[in-house]
C-alpha cells in the first residue's frame, strides 16, 4: 500500500496538469532570442563560419574538435557538402542556412508550423554553434538547452497561430506539466551548481570577483572610475549573488518564497545585461525562468498541500475538458 | 500509470546526464585550487572527475560513446554551470605588431573584424590561454593574426604577442595602479603568399 501510494505522489509529482502559458512564453521567447542572436552576428557570420582561409579560424578547426568527442554531432560543413554537390558556392550556403534559421525562428514567434519550426530552429542552431565551438560561450549552452526543451514540448500551445487558425488540438494538461517539470528540475540543478561552485571561492564574499568580472574584458562595460564609487557593495552583491543561486533550488518551489526569489535571479539577469553587456545570456536565462516557474506556476499546492489551488493562475483542467480539446 | 513510468525514466536519465555534466565542471574547477577546500583533496576531485567522465564515455571511441556525447551535445548539457566561478578567470588579449614593406608600424588588438565579434573572439583568446600545447596556441594565434593580415593587404610581417591582461584589485586601482599586459608568447608571422 505504501509503495503504490509512494509511487503514485512520484507520478503525480512528474505528470501535474499545467496550462501552456509556459510553452507561449517559451516558444516566442526562444523565438526572438534566435533573431537577435542570427542579427547580432549578421556581418560576422561569414567570419565566424566561413573555412579554412577564409573564415576567421576556419570551422574545420571547431568541427575536428567536436569529432572526437562524436562524428555525429551536427555540423555546418554538412550543408557545405551537399551544397557544393548541388552546384552552390560556400558563402552562399551558409547565408542560405542564417535565412532558414532566421525564418524558423519568426514561426516559432507566431506560432506557425511550431514543431517544425522548432526542430529546425534547434538543429540549426546547434549547427551553428558546433562549427563555432572554438568561439561559444554560455549563451549558446543555454539557447540549445532551451530549443531541445521546446523541440520536445507538447506543441502548440494556445496562443500559437496553430492552434488559433489551424485548429490544431492542444495536448494533454499532464504532459504540459511533465515537460515543464523536467525544465524546472533543470534550472534548479543549474544554479545549484553556479552557486555552489562560487560560494566556495574567496572572491565571491569579499566582493573582488564582483569588481574583476565587471572589470574583465570585454565584459567592461561601466568605466573602472564609475565603479569604484560602488565599492562598498561589492561584498553585499557577491554574497547576494551566492545566496541566490545557492538557494533557488529550495525556495523557488513554496509560494511564500517564490515571487521574492525568481525576482531576485531576474534582477540578477537585468543587471549583469546591463553591466556586463552580456545582454543575450541574460535574455535567455530569463526565458527560462520566466517558462519554469513564471506566471501560471503553481507549485506550493501540489507539492506541499498535495490538493487542488485556490490560485487565480490556476485552470483545473479535466480528463474530459482535455480529451474534448483534443478532438476540436 | 504504468504508460508514464518510461517517460519519468527518460527524465531521470536525461536530469542524471545534467548532474553529471555539472559535477565534471565542479571538480575540475576544484582540482585546480584556490577553493576554501584544502589542496590535498585536489587528487580526489581530479580522480572523481575521471570517474564521471569515463562513466559518460568520454576519451573512448565506441558507438555508444558517441551516442552519449551526440546527446549531451544536442540537448545542451555536455558543459556545467560554473560561470566565473569559483573565481574569475584571467583575460588574455591579442597585440598584433602590423609591419608595413615602407617602414611602418600599426599596432591592432585582434577583436574580429566585423561587430559582433568581440565577444566570440574573446571566448577564443580564453580558450588559447588555458591550452597547454605550444602548437597548437600557436596556430590558433596564426589564424588570428591572417584574419587580421586580410584586412591589410600592405602588411609584409605581423608579430603577436599574446598575453594576460592583469586588473588590479579595488584597493590596487584605488591607489593608481593600473591594468598590466604580461606577454606569455610572441610569434612572428608572414601572411599568406608573402
Amino acid at each position: 500500500m505504501m509503495t503504490y501510494r509512494s509511487a503514485k505522489s512520484w507520478t503525480k509529482f512528474w505528470f501535474r496538469a499545467d496550462t501552456d502559458h509556459w510553452l507561449t512564453v517559451l516558444r516566442i521567447g526562444i523565438g526572438v532570442q534566435i533573431i537577435i542572436y542570427c542579427f547580432s552576428l549578421r556581418t560576422a557570420w561569414f567570419s565566424l563560419f566561413g573555412s579554412y582561409g577564409s573564415g576567421l579560424v576556419g570551422r574545420e578547426l571547431s568541427e575536428v574538435a567536436i569529432s572526437s568527442e562524436s562524428p555525429f554531432i551536427p555540423r555546418l560543413s554538412w550543408f557545405v557538402q551537399i551544397g557544393t554537390h548541388l552546384g552552390m558556392g560556400e558563402s552562399n550556403i551558409l547565408w542560405f542556412v542564417w535565412m532558414l534559421l532566421v525564418v524558423a525562428a519568426l514561426l516559432l514567434v507566431i506560432g506557425l508550423f511550431s514543431r517544425t519550426a522548432a526542430i529546425v530552429v534547434w538543429f540549426l542552431h546547434l549547427c551553428a554553434i558546433k562549427s563555432g565551438a572554438l568561439l561559444t560561450y554560455g549563451m549558446d549552452n543555454f539557447v540549445t538547452i532551451g530549443s531541445f526543451y521546446l523541440m520536445l514540448a507538447p506543441l502548440p500551445d494556445s496562443y500559437s497561430f496553430d492552434h488559433r487558425f489551424r485548429k490544431r488540438p492542444l495536448k494533454l494538461p499532464e504532459i504540459q506539466g511533465f515537460v515543464r517539470r523536467i525544465l524546472q528540475l533543470h534550472l534548479c540543478i543549474a544554479y545549484f551548481f553556479g552557486g555552489f561552485a562560487k560560494a566556495c571561492g574567496p572572491g565571491w564574499w569579499n566582493g573582488d570577483s564582483v569588481w574583476r568580472s565587471l572589470t574583465h574584458p570585454p565584459f567592461d562595460v561601466i568605466p573602472p572610475e564609475v565603479l569604484m564609487r560602488f565599492k562598498s557593495s561589492f561584498p553585499a552583491a557577491g554574497i547576494a549573488v551566492c545566496l541566490l543561486e545557492l538557494g533557488y533550488a529550495v525556495f523557488i518551489w513554496p509560494r511564500k518564497t517564490r515571487l521574492a526569489w525568481l525576482s531576485g535571479i531576474l534582477a540578477m539577469h537585468v543587471a549583469i545585461g546591463l553591466t556586463m553587456g552580456m545582454y543575450q545570456f541574460s535574455l535567455i536565462l530569463i526565458i527560462l525562468n520566466l517558462a519554469a516557474f513564471g506566471p501560471g506556476c503553481d507549485l506550493a499546492a501540489n507539492i506541499f498541500h498535495g490538493a487542488r489551488t485556490q490560485s487565480p493562475d490556476y485552470v483545473p483542467v479535466t480528463e474530459q475538458q482535455a480529451k474534448a480539446s483534443r478532438i476540436t | 500509470m504504468t504508460r508514464r513510468w518510461p517517460y519519468i525514466t527518460a527524465a531521470c536519465v536525461h536530469l542524471t546526464f545534467v548532474l553529471c555534466a555539472g559535477s565534471c565542471d565542479l571538480l575540475t574547477a576544484f582540482s585546480k585550487g584556490s577553493t576554501f577546500f584544502p589542496k590535498s583533496w585536489s587528487g580526489l576531485f581530479g580522480r572523481t572527475e575521471k570517474s564521471i567522465e569515463y562513466a559518460l564515455g568520454k576519451g573512448s571511441r565506441r558507438l555508444w560513446s558517441d551516442g552519449i556525447a551526440l546527446y549531451l551535445h544536442g540537448a545542451g548539457v555536455e558543459a556545467g554551470y560554473n560561470f566565473f566561478a569559483p573565481h574569475v578567470p584571467g583575460s588574455y588579449r591579442l597585440v598584433l605588431e602590423l609591419h608595413y614593406g615602407d617602414g611602418r608600424v600599426e599596432y591592432e588588438i585582434a577583436q574580429g573584424n566585423a561587430p559582433g565579434s568581440a565577444l566570440p573572439v574573446a571566448s577564443l583568446l580564453d580558450l588559447i590561454g588555458h591550452f597547454s600545447n605550444d602548437a597548437v596556441r600557436e596556430h590558433l594565434i596564426r589564424l588570428l593574426a591572417q584574419d587580421t593580415g586580410r584586412q591589410h593587404p600592405n602588411v609584409e610581417m605581423v608579430r603577436a604577442f599574446f598575453g594576460a591582461v592583469n586588473f588590479p584589485t579595488v584597493e590596487a586601482y584605488a591607489g593608481g595602479a593600473k591594468a598590466s599586459f604580461r606577454v606569455i608568447r610572441s610569434y612572428d608571422f608572414r601572411p599568406v603568399g608573402k
